[in-house]
């Protein structure tokens, strides 16, 4: 059963994915990315958990994929293309992904939960609710280590920042 | 029409030549899109056409279909933003001592908007030489389709709603945070140094001022336990959350005047600075479409959230019916979003951040602990 909202943002996110990574100019592969985010926050939708998906924008969207596009403008003029790659690189980078996706999906098919589809009609409140005791109660550590992650890396950031000495000339966009 | 019109003979046959390919090409195109579209909706069009029955046209009056593109949808939005624009230039001529508009339409202007209408579209749409052409003509529709979905949460009523959804509020947030992203695709894809300089300015600013907004909606919803719009505007029967949450209600006003780019917060399209910021390189249709539409859409939508989260929604006495209430508080809204333009100068860049990150961020801090001050009072009844 193939249902057509399901196979449209399926292909676009397959689509978008590549051209993020293959585009020779990287503010088309930023806008791509975006893109790509925006198709996993439909799959949400088709899958009716609409909270998951709008923190999927708003994080994904909002925060990743502006800093990302703020970071081509303000770095390069905008027209930077991409190095030649190395060949030997990209044989190995997709065996590995083969790989990967055929494991993913002989896990899969031997999971029951993946084939049959479990239509969800809790409301927001127990929604939110689960997640919450979730990442109070079992997933605490987790959650934790996340916290203390990012706190570290924006750090460094910062730390980098500082250190850059005089800033550097933004060119023309 | 290449060649020029001279008689009136030359006329006719013009005239002629078009309603000739006119009759080719509308059943070419514009039947077979009837056909296709009108199997989305209830109703039949060509069915309707033949034999108008009532009843079917109040079924098509109800369907979704209708409430997405016309009542509380785009087509409304729209005409109202036409109107916000008129409103706009009358109020800041009337405040100024001039007399604005006069001329179009036997009363005051009221036709200015579509006679503005006419004029960007006979216009031409010039593209500069050095754009990147795809994003510099995506970036009209991405604005104009982020604006417009705003209005999908928006209740007018409780009846007239297109998305009865239980994240109303986060889905603002998450269309917030498109908005830089557009104009940040169209200050890079004009290739030139003012629509960047307005793009990297649109961005900063609404970073800043994104936060204080969302922080102040959030009293809201601690009050009302709710994301769903239609619950917030329903815990205000009696109590106004204007009255409950000022300063929630001064910091929402404050960046919502920012995050719609207006002054004093017109910083990314500071006409004496940067000729238009990020819109620079766009003319015709294509600026009329940013400007005309996406623009005054997103300000009737900012001002009809305005009324949701704050003024009551569609309550109030039951002389008038629930949306022309709504319509009103948010008409004065937008007066009132207006005003500033005719008092107060355009303020400086690092002022204006500082006041976004270390002022509004407090303010809306004290506002969600006056919040939890009367959940704890019991002032509102808890859910």
């Amino acid at each position: 059963m193939i249902d057509i909202p399901f196979l449209i943002l399926s292909v676009l996110a397959i689509v978008t994915a590549i051209m993020a990574l293959e585009s020779k100019e990287i503010i088309y592969g930023a806008v791509s990315l975006a893109i790509t985010f925006l198709m996993i926050a439909g799959f949400f939708i088709i899958l009716q958990v609409p909270f998951l998906a709008m923190f999927q924008i708003i994080i994904n969207v909002g925060a990743v994929a502006v800093i990302i596009l703020f970071t081509v403008m303000l770095v390069g003029t905008g027209t930077v293309v991409a190095t030649a790659r190395d060949r030997k690189n990209s044989i190995f980078a997709i065996t590995v992904g083969i790989v990967f996706a055929a494991g993913l999906i002989i896990i899969l098919s031997q999971w029951p939960g993946a084939i049959r589809a479990v239509p969800i009609s809790l409301s927001i409140k127990e929604w939110v609710g689960g997640i919450a005791s979730m990442l109070i109660g079992p997933f605490t550590p987790v959650f934790l280590t996340a916290a203390l992650l990012l706190t570290a890396a924006l750090i460094g950031a910062l730390t980098l920042a500082k250190s850059e000495g005089t800033p550097e000339e933004v060119k023309d966009g | 029409m290449s060649e020029p019109i001279e008689n009136v003979n030359d006329f006719i046959k013009k005239v002629l030549e078009i309603a000739f390919w006119v009759l080719i090409f509308l059943p070419m195109l514009i039947f077979p899109i009837i056909l296709i579209v009108e199997n989305y909706l209830p109703t039949k069009i060509s069915t309707l056409m033949a034999n108008p029955d009532p009843e079917m046209i109040f079924a098509l009056l109800d369907s979704d279909f209708f409430r997405v593109a016309v009542f509380p949808g785009f087509t409304f939005a729209a005409g109202f933003a036409a109107f916000i624009g008129l409103w706009e230039r009358k109020i800041l001529a009337k405040m100024q001592m001039r007399v604005g508009p006069l001329y179009a339409g036997k009363f005051e202007g009221i036709l200015q908007p579509i006679a503005d209408l006419l004029k960007l579209m006979s216009k031409e749409i010039i593209t500069p030489r050095g754009v990147d052409k795809p994003i510099f003509w995506a970036v009209p529709l991405i604005t104009v389709a982020i604006a417009a979905s705003l209005l999908a949460v928006i209740p007018l009523s409780e009846t007239s709603v297109i998305a009865r959804t239980d994240v109303g509020v986060l889905i603002i947030f998450a269309i917030l945070s498109f908005f830089p992203i557009a104009a940040l695709m169209a200050g890079w894809a004009s290739n030139s140094k003012y629509p960047l300089i307005g793009a990297l300015r649109a961005l900063h600013q609404m970073v800043a001022y994104e936060i204080p907004m969302i922080l102040a909606i959030l009293g809201v919803v601690i009050l009302s336990s709710s994301m769903n719009l239609l619950e917030i505007v329903r815990i205000q029967e009696n109590i106004w959350f204007l009255f409950l949450l000022p300063i929630g209600a001064v910091v929402f006003f404050i960046t919502a005047l920012a995050e719609l780019e207006r002054v004093p917060f017109d910083l990314p399209e500071a006409e004496s600075e940067i000729v238009t910021g990020w819109l620079t390189e766009y003319s015709g249709m294509l600026f009329g479409v940013i400007l005309g539409i996406a623009v005054y859409v997103k300000f009737y939508a900012f001002a009809a959230l305005f009324t949701v989260f704050f003024l009551g929604g569609w309550h109030g006495p039951s002389v008038i019916p629930a949306e022309i209430w709504f319509i009103l508080k948010t008409f004065l809204v937008i007066t009132l979003m207006i005003i500033p333009r005719g008092v107060y100068p355009r303020i400086r860049i690092d002022i204006m951040l500082r006041a976004g990150w270390a002022k509004l961020l407090m303010l809306s801090l004290l506002n969600i602990f006056v919040a939890l001050l009367i959940l704890e009072l019991g002032i509102l009844p808890v859910r």
